[in-house]
């Protein structure tokens, strides 16, 4: 009995042991926080002539503490790479802020399997874009969407496939939904899986509870969809029947013919209202991913 | 009387025509109409910063009838969207909620309606890496809602301090000014030292 006793006793404090060194082990956001501070001054990148290091590590430092804050800037085709990066980042900070400072000081890095090395047209105009709100000051976003859209290509980009300035806006840096999908499995180690396509929407019978259903098995949640009725920018009756714009589903509910979206864009969550029928015309891909438990 | 191949061409290059003219109104008519409502636009522009300051928003005619408003509603953590139809009163509980000042808003929204004007908000640009702001106001007077034409808006945009012009009335960055600023990706005219305007097929 008493043998059994002690056995217990030390069985539980192994136990209690183990957790707290868990407890204190950091997390990758701290990790990346304490590369970025070992770090210390970096001096101007050869590679990036108009990267500031300063705007640049001031931008890598608010993307690790507040992934939510990533901009693809106003009226740019970076929307696809942000949503995968406001993903990637918030998951694998310390992966993110060691790449970016090899890109930044090398001109050349790798992203798990990817090997990034952008062409000289894009090395120029890193830390020149303007007029695109936030973004202009974002350095290291710059450098980061301009090296995605560099790498990444899709039957959309075939006719554009070398950047020249002004490309962020054209088709150079589109991304049509298998080209997101591919994207989100090189970057991010998920286990990734999608409905809908760039021109015909998925048949789904009950949509809200679909992406319901994904939400609570805690997928992440990228959606698709033609942004030309979520962010009206025009009143003419014909629009496009095309998706135009990605987002991350954050929250879905239905009640009364009204979906309740909460979605994360542009930089921010968003909580809004639509009719159901609205939705299902916007919808045109939807992708979901979990982590894979191995590293 | 019978209608034959050449009534049919007439018509056509009449809508050619039409559409044509409806697509490059001249320059001088912004101007024409900021001049006549300017009291009204400014009088919006002025409440909207009183409203904005206090908390952000902004506001949207969504249909062609301006019969319904779409509110953003931004808090530190998230921006709510919703629309309404004017005559609803969950419009002022709602603001009333989210702590707006519900006359005030109301107020802003009947001029709006009065003078067409479609969206209005406030943007944030970047001036050697410092952050400003301006206001934004899309315009859809009568005059730009013509037959077999896309809608088209007039944008006004309201600075805080005088702004740099070429010598055709074209807005320049300050940072370097032989540089034309762009807002949107359009390029803006001169009204008057802080006001600038374009012709827009999108409103916001």
């Amino acid at each position: 009995m008493r043998f059994l006793l002690r056995q217990i006793l030390f069985v539980g404090l192994l136990v209690l042991t183990v957790s707290l060194l868990a407890a204190q082990q950091p997390t990758q956001k701290q990790l990346a926080i304490q590369y970025l501070d070992s770090v210390g001054e970096v001096n101007q990148s050869t590679y990036w002539p108009r990267v500031k290091p300063n705007l640049f590590i001031q931008n890598l430092r608010r993307n690790i503490t507040h992934p939510l804050f990533v901009y693809a800037g106003s009226n740019t085709n970076f929307c696809g790479y942000a949503a995968m990066s406001y993903s990637c980042i918030s998951n694998y900070p310390l992966r993110y802020v060691r790449f970016m400072m090899d890109m930044y000081t090398k001109g050349e890095a790798d992203f798990r399997d990817v090997h990034f090395n952008p062409s000289l047209n894009v090395k120029k105009a890193a830390g020149q874009l303007r007029f695109k709100g936030e973004l202009d000051i974002n350095h290291a976003d710059q450098l980061w969407f301009l090296s995605l859209a560099d790498h990444f290509k899709g039957y959309l980009n075939w006719i554009n496939l070398s950047y020249d300035p002004g490309d962020e806006d054209r088709f150079w840096a589109a991304t049509n939904f298998a080209k997101f999908n591919r994207m989100v499995r090189k970057m991010c180690n998920y286990e990734v899986k999608s409905i809908g396509s760039d021109l015909i929407r998925p048949t789904i019978g009950n949509l809200p509870g679909f992406l319901e259903e994904k939400l609570a098995e805690n997928h992440q949640v990228f959606v698709y969809l033609n942004n030309t009725i979520l962010h009206k920018k025009d009143h003419n009756k014909v629009k496009k029947r095309i998706p135009t714009h990605y987002v991350v589903l954050l929250n879905v509910s239905e009640s009364n013919g009204m979906v309740t979206l909460t979605y994360w864009d542009y930089g921010f969550k968003t909580l809004q209202q639509l009719p159901i029928k609205v939705v299902k015309r916007i919808i045109f891909g939807i992708t979901w991913c979990k982590k894979k438990s191995a590293e | 009387m019978k209608i034959g191949t050449y009534h049919i061409i007439m018509a056509l290059m009449l809508a050619v025509l039409f559409a044509s003219c409806a697509t490059s109104p001249p320059r001088q008519f912004p101007i024409k109409y900021y001049k006549e409502n300017e009291a009204t636009i400014l009088q919006i522009e002025k409440q909207y910063n009183k409203l904005f300051r206090n908390k952000p928003i902004a506001a949207e005619f969504s249909d062609n009838d301006f019969k319904y408003i779409t509110i953003e509603m931004k808090t530190d953590s998230l921006r709510y969207i919703y629309e309404f139809n004017l005559t609803e009163k969950r419009l002022g509980d709602t603001l009333h909620k989210y702590g707006y000042d519900t006359m005030a808003v109301l107020k802003l929204i009947k001029d709006m309606q009065a003078i067409k004007c479609t969206w209005i908000n406030s943007m944030d640009y970047y001036l050697d890496d410092g952050k400003q702001s301006l206001t934004f106001m899309s315009i859809r007077p009568k005059q730009l809602d013509l037959p077999f034409a896309e809608k088209r808006y007039y944008i006004l945009t309201f600075y805080k301090q005088p702004q740099y012009y070429d010598t055709e009335g074209r807005l320049l960055d300050k940072r370097n000014r032989r540089r034309l600023r762009k807002v949107n990706n359009e390029v803006f005219w001169r009204i008057n030292d802080r006001v600038c305007y374009t012709l827009s097929d999108k409103f916001r």
